[in-house]
């Protein structure tokens, strides 16, 4: 279970996020929607620490993250949230000085400190699963965008995580990338995989998401079921999103 | 009026503390010598027909003076404006290169008796508008001033200002025979040169004339550490002795430097009368002419020329040369490794640590190499830490370029896309391990053509450890370049040695980029 409640952030004078409040229960898959700067990535990012809140509570998997959280102090405690929260970017970030292989093993050998050779049974296993198996030697400048965001999200699914982040994992892709992509996330959501995924694709959304949860001006405006909230909407920023979706 | 010179120099110095000096010469069964064979002949040169061993009628004489105190003598190599500085800080016993007796050199240190007279010659060129030194106290009669070359921080160079400051430039250059061969190329009119050096320099410029007598004498003497008096007593024991014998007079001979000033010097040791000063210093201004006999010129050899230069001292340039890169290959990657270090602890260490590294950089970046070689060997012994010539030279050449290498890192660290770090500690690395792993590779492959650029650079910057007594290639070529006048052939092999060096390193680097750099450039 995930719970993030009433979240604030400043980046100096500018509020980030004001109030945000969302829960998210085991097995759920659910969308963070909301215009450019709505604080959706923000939030996201509270969730493993990789941003602080200033003020507010978050709870992720039994742990309860400090706000003001830092880096050298919080250590133990953040890397041990993050090897059961793991996240998808944007930009895949893949380590381009390894190959796809080496970028799969990298976390589980040093981080859970699993022997070399069962990672390396479980990421072939993994790799095919993603539908990449030939590519277990290439550089991740040899790859498509798809590609690398199918390995991105192989690494962080071999790290075995109660919860993986997705910051708009489809947005620097092609339509038909993204397809792929967005049909890996389907099937990991009808395994049972708890997700959290911040997007501007509301069929995927739509068709995918248990909740979906509609951000403005860095808190939560509408909340519910997608055949709820994305068919009947009742805040003005959730129409805007609606209508530039159909390109009016 | 030498005799009374020579009175007052032999039996000036006072002589205090007895010291345990002469007992760790003997002991060690070694006295240790400071001298500049860059200086050339006929005092300390590289032999012709072997340019790595060492003659001259200073190395005999230190063997004659070793042998009378029953040890063996070792020359110890040093620029020859360090020597003081060596012996200073315990890295020689003596300095004997053609060091005069002045009062500023017997303030700082014990002097022995003097071992020579010289005197300072004035050299023409043939046919030149020069013919004696009363000429150069009038201007030139078309106007203008005379140009009189001299050889740096010498006698000769004091001498020349004082006396001829009104009428003439007087031009300072590093090395004992530059200023003879630009009077043979007409750019200058004159030079003044220590007699020894004239009489063994002289053949090799047949363009040159000895003009008059030489004027302004002045004593060559070894000097100790200050207080070191019972070695500096054994030293004057030895030369009276080798004076009395005659040994001294048939060495001088041999070398061409034997004169009637060198009698009275001779004359004087062998009649031990009490002294009539104790402060006293040679009066050499008083001195204006003194009636020995024009110096003979003899003894140094005929220059060779194209592949017999190649021939003699290809062999020893090539030793040098493994010096050179002794030097640049322990140096560099320690550079590198403290460089890194640096630009971590600044990008990621708490600030004080930051604060502290980044005046670390400041400091060894905005001050020059050769200071900072020269505050390891001169002033650390100071405190009690002593390191001899190559780790010192090795420390000094990481520790400068470890700045530079540092400031490469930094900007090799942020050149890192964040979201590396960032995708490595949301896959639950620790910091440490995301820097490590992550993005300590990619900023490596980054800075790796700035970095083989530095290595360049210290290749040729290792030419500085010369001020740390490391005979490098610069060295070897400045050496023999002085004692051969080879200068073209000299020249043209150095700078191919330096360039077979540094260039395998360029294609090496192109490679490394064209391997590696597609990924970064992808990142």
């Amino acid at each position: 279970m995930i719970v993030a409640e009433l979240l604030e952030k400043r980046f100096g004078d500018a509020v980030v996020l004001s109030g945000a409040s969302i829960r998210v229960e085991e097995g759920e898959l659910c969308a963070l929607v909301g215009p450019s700067g709505s604080g959706k990535s923000t939030l996201l990012r509270c969730l493993n620490g990789l941003e602080t809140f200033d003020e507010g509570r978050v709870e992720v998997a039994g742990m309860i993250i400090p706000k003001r959280a830092q880096p050298r102090r919080d250590a133990a405690l953040l890397s041990a949230l993050r090897r059961r929260v793991g996240m998808v970017f944007q930009g895949f970030h893949l380590f381009p000085h390894l190959d796809v292989m080496e970028n799969l093993l990298l976390a589980p050998t040093l981080a859970l400190g699993e022997p070399r050779d069962e990672v390396d049974v479980r990421a072939k296993e993994m790799l095919a699963r993603v539908g990449l198996a030939a590519k277990a030697s290439s550089r991740p400048a040899e790859l498509s965008g798809g590609q690398q965001q199918r390995v991105a999200i192989a690494r962080a699914l071999l790290m075995r995580p109660k919860a993986l982040l997705f910051d708009e994992p489809t947005s620097a892709l092609d339509p038909r990338a993204a397809a792929d992509v967005l049909a890996l996330m389907t099937d990991l959501a009808s395994e049972g995989l708890t997700m959290i995924v911040v997007t501007h694709a509301l069929g995927f959304a739509r068709r995918a998401a248990r909740n979906v949860h509609v951000l403005s001006e860095g808190r939560i405006v509408e909340s519910g079921a997608p055949s709820d909230v994305l068919e009947s909407p009742t805040h003005v920023v959730t129409k805007s999103l609606l209508a530039a979706e159909r390109g009016e | 009026m030498i005799l009374a010179l020579a009175c007052l120099a032999v039996l000036a110095l006072s002589r205090t503390a007895d010291a345990d000096d002469l007992d760790r010469v003997k002991t060690r069964g070694v006295l240790v010598w400071g001298a500049d064979q860059e200086g050339g002949g006929p005092y300390v040169y590289p032999r012709d027909d072997d340019p790595s061993q060492v003659t001259g009628f200073e190395v005999e004489l230190a063997d004659l003076i070793a042998a009378k105190l029953g040890v063996r003598a070792q020359l110890f190599q040093g620029n020859w404006d360090k020597l003081p500085d060596l012996l200073r800080v315990g890295q020689i016993d003596v300095v004997m290169n053609g060091y005069e007796l002045t009062t500023e050199h017997a303030a700082a240190m014990e002097a022995t008796k003097p071992y020579y007279y010289y005197g300072l010659q004035l050299l023409v060129r043939v046919g030149g508008p020069v013919s004696g030194f009363t000429d150069l106290s009038r201007p030139p009669s078309g106007g203008g001033k005379w140009r009189i070359g001299v050889l740096t921080g010498s006698a000769a160079e004091t001498t020349a200002k004082r006396l001829f400051h009104d009428t003439s430039t007087i031009a300072s250059y590093d090395g004992n025979t530059d200023s003879m061969r630009e009077v043979e190329n007409d750019k200058l009119d004159a030079t003044i040169q220590d007699t020894p050096i004239v009489s063994f320099y002289m053949p090799r410029f047949p363009k040159l004339l000895t003009a008059g007598q030489p004027i302004d004498g002045g004593f060559y003497v070894l000097y100790a550490r200050k207080g070191e008096s019972r070695l500096v007593s054994a030293i004057d024991d030895a030369l009276a002795a080798l004076y009395r014998e005659g040994a001294l007079r048939r060495l001088y001979e041999k070398y061409g430097i034997w004169n009637e000033q060198q009698s009275a010097l001779a004359r004087v040791f062998a009649s031990p009368g009490p002294s009539p000063s104790s402060s006293a210093q040679p009066d050499a201004s008083s001195v204006l002419v003194s009636p020995g006999p024009p110096v003979e010129p003899i003894r140094a050899s005929e220059p060779k020329h194209g592949f017999a230069v190649v021939r003699a001292d290809g062999g020893i340039l090539l030793e040098s040369a493994g010096m050179t890169i002794l030097l640049s290959v322990t140096a560099f990657p320690i550079a590198v490794l403290l460089g890194l270090g640096v630009a971590l602890g600044r990008r990621y260490g708490p600030w004080p640590l930051a604060k502290l590294l980044g005046a670390y950089v400041e400091i060894l970046r905005g001050t020059p190499l050769m200071l900072q070689l020269f505050f390891l060997f001169f002033f650390l012994p100071e405190l009690g830490l002593r390191m001899s010539a190559l780790p010192t030279a090795i420390l000094g050449l990481s520790l400068n370029y470890s700045a530079y290498e540092s400031e490469i890192y930094r900007a090799g660290l942020q050149a890192v896309p964040v979201g590396q770090t960032e995708a490595a500690l949301a896959l639950g690395l620790t910091r440490w391990q995301a820097i490590r792993r992550v993005v300590i590779p990619q900023a490596s492959r980054i800075v790796i053509p700035p970095v083989v650029n530095d290595f360049i650079a210290l290749f040729k910057d290792t030419s500085v450890c010369s001020v740390v007594t490391v005979i490098e290639l610069t060295k070897r070529y400045s050496v023999l370049n002085m004692s051969t006048q080879a200068t073209v052939e000299l020249t043209l092999m150095t700078a191919l040695l330096y360039l077979a060096m540094s260039f395998p390193l360029a294609v090496l680097s192109r490679r490394l980029e064209r391997r590696l750099g597609v990924q970064a450039v992808h990142a």
